[in-house]
């Protein structure tokens, strides 16, 4: 599908400015929340060929360094508005993602457009859920099942003191959502690329809202860095610095590694054969000390599943 | 969204290791941002920050396609600036056109349909009146304005039907069923049409009628009941939203291909004119004939494109 001539020479310059190519493409990513680099090839060969009709374009010409210059061009207008098109690597199928992201660490009151203060409080009671309850330093599952996400329709009571501190006293008696409404909110988030819902049925946030909210939850479910003895829920990959809510950990209980599925093979693989020692602790990495809804099969002990030693004891650790 | 892009660093640090901190400010990388003082957050704001407060605020509204209200304008762009209103809106407004090839349209005035309503209004006429909503619409010329690019979304992988695209196909369709009638339908017309598409019984919004009260509710249509009947016209967000493009692109191209060019873009002009002066004066005029002949032959899906990949 490549054509013959080589597309280097029609290069776009930065120089070009900001012409309405990178506006109909800005555009594009209003109109779709997330695209894989698939996608995004055939729209810029169609706003390059709109824009110059004589000199038609194919997605087979669109190279990666013309992706990022375009890109480069919108970013540098976007960044007084705090908006981004980020890149990032779905944790899953490994595809390049790119997505129109809000760069303020609280992005979740951008969804006040479109929820009710008590839609949002209960969105936020699915994240402390996700990133808290099932995040616990031996069970990193950092997903919930649906019936655990239903559960969290109505506040428990304890747990008032949490809601947003930025609402007012009267919506600290928030009395939650019913079931179905809980259900609907998690669809639309499904929907507009916010959580993912997996095979085996678990919520977990999707490419686009880790984009998004990497700020957000560093700041919301990790101590700050200085204090004594903090408390890390939400840690990088090692190989490619991006948060890992899939993937797996070092087999040290106590070390703070953590990789995607395919960053830790690709650097294994790069060491050679019998050289599996973590790169900051030295102990030997199994592959099987998971991140995400891996991690629940097996410290839940259901069939399935290699279990160490070493996680069976973890199952009494729970919070 | 907070607008007002406030910021306090170092204020609250001294919280306990443990005490979690959710703040609506944010100690990110990019320090390019940091331009405001801390005045900014008891609400003194320039022209220039609050117009970037209210593009903010007007993309945000975009993704859940929420009429821009005058009210939350004020309320979580402008703060204590709301004298500031037309200065911060046209500003915003030529940096939409600018940046995002976008412009807030101000929707019109909700219509007197009813004989009772005209009757009203003209006994207590406030017109010139605005209807302080607005949506964002595009300003990209129009070799732009290509389903990959405005919309609709395309479907999401795993076959789920993608809801916001089948209700923007649908509400469309209503519309252009409406433009077609001459600006308004009688409901069982519309129920006909709508079980040709398919879409009489359940569409992914829920049940028909679900379906119509939710575009009723988005103000794509308006339903108006006069002695036990119930027609459809166009709403006020239909006008502005779907408009006299969006509903000459949906006919050219569900007959595009196969029409003469020249006379099928002479009846879209036709059909238009008739819908307009039912629009305009609110009286209703016989249905054209030429439109409804195209529209009898009306088959296959609403806007979509798949041909992407
Ligand atoms: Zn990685
Ligand atoms: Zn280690």
């Amino acid at each position: 599908m490549s054509r013959e001539d080589s597309p280097l020479v029609r290069e776009v310059s930065p120089d070009e400015g900001y012409t309405y190519m990178h506006r109909a493409f800005l555009h594009a990513f209003l109109t779709h929340s997330v695209m894989t680099v698939d996608e995004v090839k055939p729209i810029l060969a169609t706003v390059m060929t709109a824009k110059n009709p004589d000199r038609p374009w194919t997605a087979g010409d669109v190279t990666a360094p013309h992706i990022t210059s375009t890109l480069q061009t919108i970013n540098a207008k976007l960044s007084s508005y705090d908006f981004e098109i980020r890149s990032t690597k779905d944790q899953h199928t490994k595809l390049t993602l790119y997505a129109l992201v809000n760069k303020t660490s609280d992005a979740l009151t951008q969804l006040a457009t479109k929820f009710s203060p008590a839609e949002i409080a209960y969105i936020r009671r699915v994240l402390d859920a996700m990133f808290e309850t099932n995040n616990t330093h031996t069970r990193e599952v950092m997903a919930l099942k649906h019936t655990e996400a239903s559960n969290l329709a109505r506040p428990r009571r304890n747990r008032q003191s949490q809601i947003n501190a930025d609402e007012d006293a009267t919506q600290t008696t928030d009395a939650g959502i019913s079931i179905p409404e809980a259900d609907l909110v998690l669809t639309s988030l499904v929907h507009s690329s916010f959580l993912q819902k997996s095979r085996a049925q678990y919520f977990s946030l999707a490419p686009r809202a880790l984009m998004e909210l990497r700020g957000y939850l560093k700041e919301t479910y990790n101590d700050p860095p200085f204090s004594d003895d903090p408390v890390i829920r939400i840690r990088d990959c090692e190989g490619c610095r991006e948060i890992v809510t899939h993937g797996i950990r070092c087999n040290n209980r106590e070390c703070g590694v953590r990789w995607h599925d395919a960053c830790a093979s690709s650097y294994y693989r790069g060491r050679g054969g019998g050289n599996r020692k973590c790169p900051s602790c030295d102990k030997e990495c199994t592959g099987d000390a998971y991140v995400g809804e891996r991690a629940d099969k097996v410290a839940r002990g259901s069939t399935g599943g290699r279990r160490s030693a070493v996680e069976v004891e973890e199952e009494e650790g729970s919070e | 969204m907070p607008p007002r892009l406030s910021r306090r660093r170092g204020a609250d640090e001294e919280a306990t290791p443990t005490q979690r901190r959710r703040r609506d400010d944010t100690p990110e990388e990019d320090e390019d941002v940091d331009m405001e003082d801390d005045e900014q957050e008891s609400g003194s704001g320039s022209v220039e920050q609050l117009s970037k407060g209210l593009v903010r605020y007007a993309i945000s509204c975009e993704h859940s396609r929420k009429p821009i209200k005058r009210q939350d304008i004020n309320e979580k762009v402008l703060g204590s600036h709301t004298r500031l209103f037309k200065d911060v809106f046209s500003r915003a407004n030529a940096e939409l056109k600018d940046v995002f090839g976008m412009e807030l349209v101000e929707l019109p005035k909700a219509e007197r349909v009813t004989v009772r309503q005209k009757r009203a209004a003209n006994a207590s006429e406030s017109q010139g009146k605005s209807s302080n909503l607005w949506v964002l619409q595009t300003t990209l010329p129009d070799q732009y304005r290509l389903p990959d690019i405005i919309g609709p979304s395309r479907p999401l992988p795993d076959d789920e039907l993608n809801k916001e695209d089948s209700y923007v196909g649908l509400y469309t369709m209503t519309i252009a069923l409406i433009t077609i009638a001459g600006g308004k339908i009688p409901e069982g017309k519309l129920d006909r049409a709508l079980r040709r598409m398919n879409a009489d019984q359940s569409t992914p919004m829920g049940s028909k009628d679900k379906t119509l009260a939710l575009m009723a509710k988005d103000g794509y249509i308006v339903a108006v009941k006069e002695d036990e009947a119930v027609d459809y016209i166009i709403g006020p967000r239909g006008k502005v939203e779907v408009g006299h493009n969006g509903f000459a692109n949906l006919v050219r191209m569900l007959y595009g291909e196969e029409q003469d060019q020249e006379e099928l873009e002479k009846r879209i002009e036709r059909t238009l004119n008739i819908a307009d002066a039912f629009n305009n004066s609110g009286v209703p005029v016989e249905s054209a004939p030429a439109a409804s002949q195209t529209a009898g032959r009306k088959r296959g899906r609403p806007r979509r494109d798949e041909d992407s990949d």
